[in-house]
């Protein structure tokens, strides 16, 4: 169970469409489109929950990740056809993912989760 | 009795002896003179000039003796050519050698016997005696020593003589047949003659100068002018110039190489040589002869030895347009696989083309006719039913009048060349396809992450309405389920791009293979009317490199639908499932099964029956590889009346699985 999730995506309808469909009241949920912005917030704040998009304007989800502490649990959502290096994610998500597996994931209780 | 030893040097001796040609010939008064008077000379009834032959000996002239020759173990004349000179034996009866000789007991009794030794002019070697014989005992006063000597050296120096008499009879022969043998090659090789009187231009031609372009040797003009009208006009300047420069004195000699129009209208290649023989006081020429020679026949193996020794196996061929008599040279003869024996006439020489490149010879040859040269490249069946390739050129021979009057060409095997030719262009075809399967792959990474985009934005879209809109189900189910179909496609785009190759194996479903591989191949059956089903009743686990595999999958089934496409009714159905410890993959078409000839050839390196630009035959042979590599076995299943092609993997070990 994630209560703090930061999205970093640069597609903004994504981010709109992703707290409509998963954001609750035992759920914060904070979203950017700008990665400087975002890395900010987590250092900061840490959340329990990273979710990268791969291809962001002038970097990506991966360079990102390694950035950031193995401590913060990560997700890539990624609309390639391939991962560089799966194993920097808890779970890799290709776009179009099915909503259910994604709300499954967040609430922790599918295979997959931690 | 002891018979005499052989003389050291007995074959030569013979030989020499041999050479003179005396033995067994007539009697001769010059040499029966020389006997008689030794006979006189020495007092004794008998005198013999004796030949030692190799078993006997043979008397050239004899006096007082009828028999014409003995045996030479018995002859006392075999002794004496031992002898450097002269050999004596005085009383043969006290002469261990000779008391019981048959000569000596018997008729003649041999009693005395002195032999001077003949030796052979050239040779020097000793061949036989001048002796005396008689039946008392006795001994030469030194007069008479003398006088045999005297008269040895005279049957010498007319054997001397006689050699030298036979061999200008020799000489005189040869002369003679020599002279036979010119006339004979002057006929033969086309050899004329001119007598330039250069004074009045006044020209003598030979019978044979006439003959050899056609031309009455009455009727020839004896001028120059005949000659220079003659002249191929490409050749005259030159010809003009070389005789200048010799009468110059810039050339030793004049010599000049020029056609001349015979009078069937036809060039005649010449040779023509010639030299100054009479100057005036001043040493300016006045009369100038020489010859010409016919070298037609080599000008024209010399443009086929030039072409042979540039191509190295090419052969020649000729055709007379009149007659359509043809004629081949040995090479032409080899590369049609015939017998030089076979007469060039009866062979149907078109039938060795390729049925589908014989109207296109039939026309280049009937266009060369018309004056047009040609050189190309033909499909062709040798006689033992070879399939070659062969470059073949012909050009016309014009007679001076303008008309084509022979063909004449080469005729190259180039098998090795064309072969080796396709080769480098199916490489090339390789470099650019590879080429374009990067650009491809890279593209179509680009072009999935464009697309999954917005699709993850239209199947949210499609949640958060289904959330809002429960009524609407249906339709955002049809919205969802598009979305999936495109998703599917852009992630088979992944099978084709293989912008990662990788050496990994990993255990994996060649079902789930197969069906990402159907969504894409799908649209393509779909647009050529192939019906493609699957029926795939295994995960059929394996443990393989997953993107080879795909490629093999890939290139089978599209294979498939190449061979069926624009059949009637086309169909394409893969099977997979479990035999034993086998997984197998079968790829069934409508067509009818593969041809037991090509059956053996499909896994080859570019063996191919697709049109040239359409495939370049390497899939297969690349597919046996990564099959071979992974264990496993690709082949054609014959016990289906379709086509099927089969591959069969090992189920993985147990070890092996992933839990």
């Amino acid at each position: 169970m994630y209560r703090k999730i930061i999205y970093l995506d640069d597609e903004i309808d994504l981010l709109d469409i992703f707290i409509e469909l998963h954001a609750n009241e035992f759920r914060e949920i904070k979203v950017f489109n700008d990665y400087q912005k975002a890395l900010f917030e987590i250092a900061q704040f840490p959340p329990d929950l990273l979710i990268l998009d791969q291809r962001l304007p002038s970097t990506t989800g991966t360079e990102i990740a390694k950035k950031i502490s193995n401590d913060i649990p990560k997700i890539l959502i990624t609309g390639d056809l391939s991962v560089e290096s799966p194993d920097l994610f808890l779970r890799v998500f290709s776009k179009p993912y099915l909503i259910q597996e994604m709300e499954d994931f967040l609430q922790g209780c599918k295979s997959g989760s931690v | 009795m002891k018979s005499a030893p052989l003389h050291k040097n007995e074959s030569q001796r013979i030989e020499a002896l041999n050479k003179l040609q005396l033995l067994d010939t007539d009697s001769e008064l010059d040499f029966d003179d020389i006997v008689s008077l030794a006979s006189k000379i020495c007092d004794v009834p008998i005198s013999l000039i004796s030949l030692v032959d190799s078993d006997r000996q043979w008397f050239k002239a004899r006096y007082g003796l009828s028999a014409q020759q003995t045996q030479r173990d018995v002859a006392f004349c075999a002794h004496a050519i031992l002898q450097d000179e002269f050999f004596f034996i005085p009383d043969s009866r006290e002469d261990e050698r000779f008391y019981d000789n048959p000569l000596v007991i018997g008729d003649p009794k041999v009693i005395f016997y002195a032999g001077a030794v003949i030796k052979e002019p050239v040779s020097q070697l000793p061949i036989g005696t001048l002796c005396l014989i008689d039946s008392k005992p006795r001994t030469l006063s030194s007069q008479q020593k003398e006088s045999l000597a005297q008269l040895r050296n005279q049957v010498q120096k007319l054997l001397e003589l006689k050699t030298q008499i036979a061999r200008n009879k020799q000489y005189v022969l040869e002369l003679h047949e020599q002279a036979l043998r010119s006339e004979h090659i002057l006929d033969n090789a086309l050899l004329g003659s001119w007598d330039w009187n250069l004074k009045t231009n006044q020209v003598r031609f030979d019978r044979r100068w006439s003959e050899m372009l056609g031309l009455k040797p009455e009727e020839t003009r004896q001028e120059l002018s005949t000659w220079d009208n003659r002249v191929h006009p490409d050749d005259k300047a030159k010809a003009y110039l070389d005789i200048q420069n010799y009468l110059e004195g810039k050339t030793p000699i004049y010599e000049n190489i020029h056609r001349a129009r015979h009078e069937n209208g036809e060039w005649v290649w010449i040779l023509d040589r010639g030299k100054v023989y009479e100057r005036d006081e001043a040493g300016r020429p006045l009369k100038f002869s020489g010859v010409h020679l016919n070298i037609t026949k080599y000008k024209e193996q010399e443009f086929l030895s030039q072409e042979i020794q540039k191509m190295g196996n090419i052969g020649g061929w000729e055709l007379d347009v009149k007659t359509l008599l043809t004629n081949w040279t040995e090479q032409t003869y080899k590369i049609h696989a015939l017998s030089p024996s076979i007469p060039s006439n009866k062979i149907m020489a078109i039938q060795y083309y390729a049925p589908h490149e014989r109207d296109r010879i039939s026309q280049l040859v009937s266009d060369c006719m018309k004056g047009q040269s040609y050189r190309d490249v033909f499909e062709f069946i040798d006689a033992l039913g070879v399939k070659k390739w062969v470059e073949a050129a012909g050009e016309p021979i014009f007679s001076s009048n303008g008309e084509v009057v022979r063909l004449r060409g080469t005729f190259q095997d180039v098998t090795v060349k064309v072969e080796s030719q396709k080769i480098i262009e199916k490489n090339q075809m390789i470099a650019t396809q590879m080429a374009k399967m990067r650009s491809l792959g890279e593209m179509s990474a680009g072009i999935a992450h464009e697309i999954n985009n917005p699709l993850a934005v239209i199947s949210g879209t499609a949640e958060i309405l289904r959330n809002k809109y429960k009524e609407s189900d249906k339709l955002i189910d049809r919205v969802s389920k598009s979305v999936n179909r495109i998703q599917n496609i852009v992630n088979g785009l992944k099978k084709f791009s293989r912008s990662e190759p990788t050496s990994n194996k990993s255990l994996v479903s060649l079902k789930e293979i197969t069906e990402d591989i159907l969504n894409i191949i799908g649209i393509r059956a779909k647009h050529e009317h192939v019906l493609l089903s699957s029926n795939l009743n295994t995960e059929g686990f394996i443990y393989c490199n997953s993107t080879e595999i795909e490629q093999v999958v890939i290139n089978i089934i599209n294979n498939a639908i190449d061979s069926v496409s624009g059949s009637p009714d086309p169909w394409v159905k893969i099977e997979l499932f479990e035999i034993g410890e086998d997984v197998v993959m079968q790829v069934v078409d409508s067509g009818l099964g593969i041809n037991k000839e090509i059956v053996h050839k499909l896994f080859d390196p570019f063996f191919t029956t697709k049109p040239v630009d359409k495939g370049m035959g390497l899939g297969l042979s690349i597919s046996k590889g990564i099959v071979d590599g992974h264990g496993g076995s690709i082949f054609v299943n014959t016990s289906l009346s379709n086509t099927c092609f089969e591959i069969r993997f090992k189920k993985p070990q147990e070890s092996s699985c992933v839990s």
